[in-house]
């Protein structure tokens, strides 16, 4: 295998991986633009968008279509039932910003808990699989092979994100949704119902996590678990880029999937994680917005 | 009223003299069990957990030891060490069990086993760590298949198929490494391993490391993990065109990873316990009813696949009842370790147990097989 073929196997395998992670990391964005919080049952989201249609496909016997835009909306009221049960109790107004914010990150972390344990009970602990949605004939391009799936998995990540930027630059409830991030009292002000703003942005990022998961599912498998890595490694792409800003997300997740499939395949495979976290303190340090971050994540 | 009474206690001294060949009023023996059956591993803990179960249950369905029933009193350890340790603290101190089996991750035995020691209770590990049993402790036994064993087998195959150039892509975890280390220690020259990369067990892309093997031209790759990954591997594999054998773990032995790994399960060939081939075995080997029976019983008391996972907890009841039969009642805990020493030829589910005192595991090279996937299920592989 020619030195070529290599690197194009390793940057195609980088690209879906970064896709995984742009996903995970645009719902992170959606979630903490309306409300400042950081949602660690993020990764969750994406486990149940897996394992509702795996659900709905295999013991319903729904064809595959069907089961994906049933999903979507189930994932999306998940979302909302967590916002209204959890966060929203808990996220009163006021002068103390910071301190509601870091009680309701701690509640995500909960919540994500509650998900995960909920999942083992309700399909347990086995990894499940779904059909891929185009068959698993390899794409050949250039001598370097690759899973047909993974153009399904770029494709649509693209999409969502050109969808979402739109939401939130050229509509008003997207606008709405900035403007209540920004400064909740001032929104409230403005006649914006940041209540209302809150819950959208859960159903919003539940329902991409959601896609994410049914994406990936036919090639990674999904278990009650699945979700935990994804969320981590989505919140570092989020990071990466530049948290908040949705074109930061899908370049964050795309330097991330690289920066592991590369050090992987071109210097070693023990160390791809550690290249991928010191690339994170790296950026950290130097920038700490992110690539494409402009202002500070939290401001004392 | 008095004519009413004396009739009444007549049937009731009938009832108290008649009762005791009702149900088995002998004193059981108390045996303890710990396994993750939640928490990270609990894919293996469930399964133990059930075969501990039926082994009491077959035990005592038989007659129990002597007359006296096996009574097993199990805990969750959720898979967590510090857990596992208390859990044993509290079946030794408050259930006063006269025996301990489980620990289905190894990091839970290995935590237990210096409790155990001081203690000086028999403790039958279901963990696969080398470490467990070696060195040789006094009261602490494991009846796992252990990587050596498992790697020893491999190579046999890979010599038998003229296989020279190898990739070797073990998982992060002790459990790779280990298997490494054992595949390297025991290889001819013959053998030589090309690529090592590893990978971590909750990865979802191996492309890169598959990549480095088939460009180095390897004749076979050698996957070491249990769980998700070795399925997915499988289906990476496929998406590159490769056409090499791929040998896994006996931990992946079980339906479910070749069911997930699509094209990818023709590839596939690991070492496991003779469980899954049971039907293609010669009516000679002493296994071959063992295994049937076992297979029966637990299916239709789990309503689940039965593995070599819920065998190895059905295999240390039995090794258990053996040696408490010969140790005689009243149950000694010193007695019953020294009769463990003495297991000899028990045909048990996942090999023919001889443990001695140099050796507390006891499972032979032999208890193995080679399988591949063949049309939708395992197969013997030549």
């Amino acid at each position: 295998m020619a030195f070529e073929t290599q690197l194009l196997q390793y940057v195609i395998a980088g690209l879906t991986l970064g896709s995984v992670y742009a996903i995970v990391a645009l719902g992170y964005s959606m979630v903490y633009n309306a409300t400042k919080v950081i949602n660690f049952a993020q990764g969750e989201f994406v486990m149940l968008g897996g394992l509702v249609t795996i659900f709905l496909y295999s013991k319903l016997h729904l064809p595959l279509l069907l089961c994906i835009l049933v999903t979507i909306p189930i994932v999306s009221f998940i979302g909302i039932l967590i916002e209204r049960l959890t966060i929203a109790p808990a996220n009163v107004g006021g002068q103390d910003r910071e301190k509601v914010v870091v009680i309701l990150i701690m509640i995500t972390i909960g919540v994500s808990e509650f998900l995960r344990g909920g999942a083992m009970l309700l399909w347990g602990k086995d990894p499940l699989g779904l059909p891929a949605f185009s068959g698993e004939k390899p794409v050949v391009l250039l001598k370097a092979t690759f899973n047909p799936q993974i153009l399904w998995v770029i494709g649509i990540t693209l999409l969502m994100v050109i969808i979402i930027r739109f939401f939130l630059t050229h509509t008003i409830l997207g606008k709405a949704m900035r403007g209540s991030s920004d400064n909740q009292i001032l929104a409230r002000l403005m006649g914006i119902d940041i209540k209302l703003m809150s819950m959208a942005s859960f159903a919003l990022s539940a329902a991409s996590g959601s896609m994410g998961g049914i994406l990936i599912t036919p090639m990674t498998l999904m278990s009650y678990d699945g979700g935990l890595m994804l969320g981590l490694k989505g919140f570092c792409a989020g990071v990466i880029g530049g948290f908040g800003n949705v074109t930061g997300a899908i370049v964050g997740g795309f330097v991330l999937g690289l920066l592991e499939t590369l050090g992987a395949g071109l210097i070693s495979s023990s160390y791809k994680d550690a290249i991928a976290f010191l690339t994170l303190l790296l950026i950290l340090r130097f920038k700490p917005t992110g690539i494409l971050g402009a202002k500070a994540i939290l401001r004392a | 009223m008095k004519k009413f009474f004396v009739p009444l206690f007549v049937l009731l001294g009938i009832f108290i003299l008649v009762a005791p060949s009702f149900s088995q009023t002998k004193e059981p023996y108390m045996i303890g069990g710990h396994s993750s059956a939640t928490g990270p591993g609990a894919f293996m803990g469930g399964p133990m957990r059930n075969g501990m179960i039926l082994g009491a249950e077959l035990v005592n369905a038989a007659g129990g030891i002597d007359g006296h029933p096996i009574k097993l009193v199990y805990y969750d350890d959720g898979g967590d060490p510090s857990k596992a340790v208390l859990i044993a603290k509290k079946l030794v101190e408050e259930d006063k069990i006269v025996a301990l089996a489980g620990g289905s991750r190894s990091g839970n035995s290995l935590a237990v086993v210096p409790y155990i020691e001081k203690a000086e209770v028999p403790y039958i590990s279901l963990g696969a760590a080398t470490a467990i049993t070696q060195p040789v402790k006094k009261w602490t036994f494991a009846n796992a298949h252990t990587n050596k064993l498992a790697t020893q087998k491999i190579i046999e195959h890979m010599v038998k198929h003229n296989i020279k150039k190898v990739g070797f892509l073990p998982d992060n975890t002790a459990y790779g490494d280990d298997a490494y280390k054992s595949f390297m220690e025991q290889k001819p020259n013959s053998i030589q391993v090309l690529v090592h990369e590893t990978f971590g067990d909750k990865d979802t892309e191996f492309t890169p490391q598959l990549t480095k093997a088939k460009a180095a031209g390897v004749d076979a790759v050698v996957v070491w993990t249990v769980g998700p990954a070795a399925s997915i591997i499988m289906k990476n594999a496929v998406m590159l065109g490769m056409k090499v054998p791929f040998y896994h773990t006996h931990g992946v032995a079980q339906l479910e990873y070749p069911l997930l790994a699509g094209d990818g399960a023709n590839l596939m060939r690991m070492p496991s316990g003779k469980l899954p081939v049971a039907d293609e075995l010669s009516d000679k080997d002493p296994q071959k009813k063992v295994l049937s029976d076992f297979r029966r019983e637990y299916v239709s008391r789990f309503k689940e696949e039965a593995s070599w996972l819920g065998a190895h907890g059905t295999d240390a009841i039995w090794i258990y009842a053996a040696a408490m039969k010969r140790a005689g009642w009243p149950a000694d805990k010193a007695k019953i370790r020294n009769e463990i020493e003495k297991t000899k030829n028990l045909v048990g589910c996942n090999g023919i147990y001889n443990i001695t005192p140099t050796d507390h595991n006891g499972l032979a090279y032999d208890s193995m097989v080679m399988m591949k996937w063949e049309k939708g299920h395992f197969a013997l592989a030549e």
